[in-house]
């Protein structure tokens, strides 16, 4: 087994699955990342990178959202 | 009466259930204070009368957005007897967060699976018993799109209504014993669960806190000893528990097919988000809706003119008759009032189109996709990619309407973003706008229409662009921002009904605009434009010559066998009003069988005088030449007239006292009474001009009245087109602007600002086109170039980034 592999939300590949860890996030930005379903332990596959490379569009509990790479670089996911 | 609130997520295909249950049969207005749309529908079933209110799609009751805040006051103030939660089937995991908060409340809850084929294509089998009985309340599946369920959910309603609500509970572990405190220690009046305010009270909800009475102090401090105590953050323990709770429903109760498909959606955005063909794609489909609602819309004007033509000329025919150059008052005013009005109604058939196919855009999914496309660019800019849809229906296809472009405002959680989105949306192209274009571009553009109508309709964006940098930069700069975090929906096919039924509406708010501010409006312009009215002096010269005319006209009739029917000068007024009306209804006759019977008709209605109209014999030929003369001088003298009344007016003086600066632009006082009427509502300007230039053939369009007229160059066609795109939004933009923005400063400066900006740049682009002699298209590029440069420029410029770590004083710190 490697070693646990920690990166941004910003700089997962496309095509790349994790786990969301445990993150620390503040207002406004905490209430809507809650409730559009980034809580820690979630699965969330990197799906694309928008053509002119921002925001990006992830898949988590089971839709399609899209991010901008300023607010997912807050998130830190375990790549599995 | 049972009330019945409609909730569920944005997507979750709400609108569909709505349209189902009403019909057409739906009432629009607002929730009160705010403009997000309530709607409102009245149906019976089973005997019993049912109120559907449809609220705000919202993801969670949190106090994020306006509708969530909108959404929450409803349920806590209305206490509706039943909540049908709409829930996507295809998506149950996420939509089943909002469900559980909608359970807590602790009222009777009918939960709607909708849009079961999309479900059962992706190969989820859903087991709604199963669902049900975990739930503990009535689960009906249903179609929207497809009228499938609509019985079921309105018997579910009734029996929801005659039980109790049998309280679905979440455990919440570690926080039960403070939520069970708070349950006690809460006394709201309501009929609303107390455990659910002791959850939101826990959350620092703002509007439970208040209603309470519970000080945000205490709340925080409690916050910080739930942290230290239990090592929780709270609103992330509620999210994490809704969150896993949802996704053991979903296991217990959903089975999905072994090999899990590749999803259309997932395909289709595959080529549409792709990185080198999302822009291709979005350009056609831009290019599309142009091609279709203002090229196709705007040759179908053709075909309805003459019906509003034959409107004008049967409102002309009610009206009393000039007697020759003496038009009745009442006469005038009903023409200028019927003018105003169709010069609008005109345009009813891109308004249409328009409407429908923004509709489709919406109803697809591809609306949130435009933004994931383009938000960056909006972002550099100090937008936000929701940006997208307000500039969209303000017009950045050429003809929108700034008033629905600022509502759909409301949508962007970016405070500063959205600011800046309300107060640019008037430099797009509005519809009303469009006649003005296509007026000026008609007299003076002919050949070149296509090439200055792309001009106008891209440099829009340009200008909207680097206007919301400069204020984003300077007037917006500490103004709140706010994430962007938005979901990317599956793809649907839209519905005809919805479709029709919005752009119907959407029209139908256009119209009602119409009928009350501009017609307002109109009359207003009316008095101003009509009084002090013209000098003595020059009545009595126009007097002569009409006399001069009619003399001349008596003499020619002498010599022939009719003196006797002529002699009466009645009955020559009522020759040239006959051949006037006999000419403008002969030009709309759309064949040479219309024609001919319009010639009986005449024929029979007035025997002897028809006669010199169509003449037989030598002297009714005579008296023919004569009359046509007569309508001539006629029409000369009342024109004369018209624009010594104009110049004279109120509004004229006005308009001329205001020639000192605008002459730098190439406008004359004439020009300037059409904008000043503009500012009133932009469709009067193309009313005014139209009237200003009416040359009285009641047939005639304004367009051919102007080419022929000769006063103005391209280039002063130019400055006018400059001034027109800049220039500031009508009333009742300025009415929504104060709305949307929460103050009479940003209406005040939505005012003035492009005003200013119009009056510029139109001065220099004029100058520089006489300097270097310049033809109007040739200006025009300039301009052009100018704006673009600018926006691109513009965009280098860093502003103020917010780093989401350390940029907030939070509750928790």
């Amino acid at each position: 087994m490697s070693e646990k592999k920690i990166l941004p939300l910003s700089e997962m590949q496309t095509n790349q699955k994790g786990r969301i860890r445990t993150y620390s996030v503040q207002g406004l930005l905490k209430q809507k990342l809650y409730n559009m379903g980034f809580v820690p332990g979630s699965e969330i596959l990197m799906v694309r990178t928008a053509p002119l490379m921002d925001p990006i569009e992830v898949m988590i509990q089971n839709y399609f959202v899209t991010i901008r790479k300023d607010e997912a670089k807050i998130i830190e996911v375990e790549v599995i | 009466m049972i009330k019945v609130a409609l909730a569920g997520q944005p997507n979750c295909g709400k609108s569909t259930i709505f349209t189902m249950l009403s019909g057409v049969n739906q009432h629009i207005a607002n929730y009160p204070g705010v403009t997000v749309d309530k709607k409102t529908a009245y149906l019976s079933h089973g005997g019993e009368k049912i109120e559907v209110v449809d609220l705000p799609g919202t993801y969670s009751f949190s106090s994020f957005s306006l509708e969530e805040r909108v959404a929450k006051n409803y349920l806590i103030d209305e206490n509706p007897d039943v909540i049908l939660n709409i829930i996507d089937a295809s998506n149950i995991k996420r939509s089943l967060y909002l469900t559980f908060q909608l359970l807590e409340l602790g009222r009777p809850v009918v939960i709607v699976l909708n849009m079961m084929d999309v479900a059962k294509r992706r190969g989820l089998d859903i087991d709604a018993g199963k669902l049900s009985e975990m739930l503990k309340v009535r689960v009906v599946e249903a179609v929207g799109s497809r009228n499938i369920g609509k019985k079921d959910i309105l018997s579910s309603i009734l029996e929801a209504n005659s039980h109790k609500a049998t309280g679905f509970e979440i455990n919440y572990e570690e926080l039960e014993p403070y939520i069970a405190r708070f349950t006690e220690k809460i006394s709201i009046e309501s009929e609303i669960a107390p455990r659910w305010f002791a959850i939101k009270a826990l959350e620092a909800d703002d509007t439970v806190l208040a209603k309470a009475g519970i000080p945000k102090e205490e709340m925080d401090a409690q916050y910080k000893k739930i942290h230290s105590e239990h090592n929780i953050d709270i609103d992330s323990f509620l999210a994490a528990i809704r969150y896993q709770s949802a996704d053991y429903l979903y296991h217990k109760s959903v089975k999905e097919a072994s090999e899990k498909k590749e999803t259309l959606t997932s395909k289709a955005d595959k080529i549409i988000l792709n990185r080198w063909l999302a822009f291709p794609f979005l350009a056609g489909v831009i290019y599309l809706v142009y091609q279709l609602s203002i090229v196709l819309g705007y040759k179908l004007t053709n075909y309805t003119w003459p019906y509003l033509a034959m409107v004008k000329n049967f409102i002309i025919s009610i009206l009393p008759e000039p007697q020759f150059i003496d038009v009745p008052m009442l006469t005038d005013f009903g023409i200028w009032m019927t003018n105003s009005a169709l010069a609008l109604l005109n345009y009813v058939p891109i308004f249409l189109i328009l409407f429908a196919l923004i509709a489709i855009i919406e109803d697809i999914g591809y609306m949130p996709r435009i933004a994931f496309i383009l938000d960056r660019l909006f972002k550099r800019f100090g937008l936000h990619g929701q940006s997208t849809l307000p500039l969209v229906l303000g017009g950045a296809f050429i003809g929108g309407c700034a008033v629905p472009g600022i509502m759909a405002t409301k949508g962007i959680a970016d405070d500063r973003a959205r600011l800046a989105t309300i107060l640019t949306v008037p430099y797009m192209n509005c519809l009303a706008k469009v006649p003005f274009y296509a007026l000026l571009l008609g007299a003076f553009f002919e050949g070149q229409m296509t090439t200055m109508m792309f001009f106008i309709s891209t440099v829009t964006i340009f200008i909207a662009l680097s206007v919301a940098r400069i204020i984003t930069l300077t007037f917006l700069k500490n103004r709140e921002t706010a994430p962007f975090v938005m979901e990317l929906p599956p793809y649907h096919l839209p519905t005809l009904k919805g479709v029709v039924l919005r752009s119907f509406q959407r029209v139908w708010l256009y119209i009602k605009k119409v009928g009350s501010i501009v017609l307002a409006v109109a009359v207003v312009l009316f008095v101003l434009l009509q009084f002090p009215g013209a000098s003595d002096e020059v009545v009595s010269e126009m007097r002569a010559d009409a006399d001069a005319a009619l003399v001349k006209f008596d003499q020619t009739a002498k010599k022939t066998q009719y003196y006797e029917t002529l002699k009466d000068k009645e009955n020559v007024y009522k020759l040239v009003n006959l051949y006037n009306s006999y000419r403008a209804q002969k030009m709309i006759a759309s064949s040479p069988e219309a024609a001919e019977k319009l010639d009986v008709a005449f024929r029979e209605a007035n025997p002897v005088l028809f006669g010199f109209i169509s003449p037989d014999d030598a002297d009714q030929k005579k008296i023919n030449r004569e009359v046509r003369g007569l309508a001539r001088a006629s029409q000369t003298i009342l024109n004369k007239l018209k624009s010594e009344k104009i110049e004279t007016s109120f509004l004229g003086m006005f308009g001329k006292s205001l020639e000192p600066v605008t002459q730098f632009a190439g406008f004359d006082w004439r020009v300037n009474v059409a904008f000043l009427s503009s500012f009133a509502a932009r469709e009067s300007a193309v009313a005014t001009i139209g009237s200003i230039y009416e040359s009285g053939k009641t047939d005639a369009r304004a367009e051919e009245a102007i080419s022929e007229d000769g006063l103005y160059t391209p280039l002063h066609a130019v400055a006018m087109l400059i001034f027109m795109i800049l220039t500031p939004p009508c009333i009742a933009t300025m009415i929504v602007v104060r709305m949307q923005s929460g103050s009479y400063k940003w209406m005040v400066f939505a005012i003035f600002f492009p005003m200013l900006l119009g009056v510029v740049m139109a001065s220099v682009f004029f100058n520089i086109g006489m300097l270097f002699s310049l033809t109007g298209v040739q200006t025009m590029f300039a301009f052009y170039l100018f704006m673009l440069a600018s926006a691109i420029i513009l965009g280098f410029v860093k502003g103020k980034s917010i780093n989401w770590k350390g940029g907030y004083l939070e509750k928790n710190q």
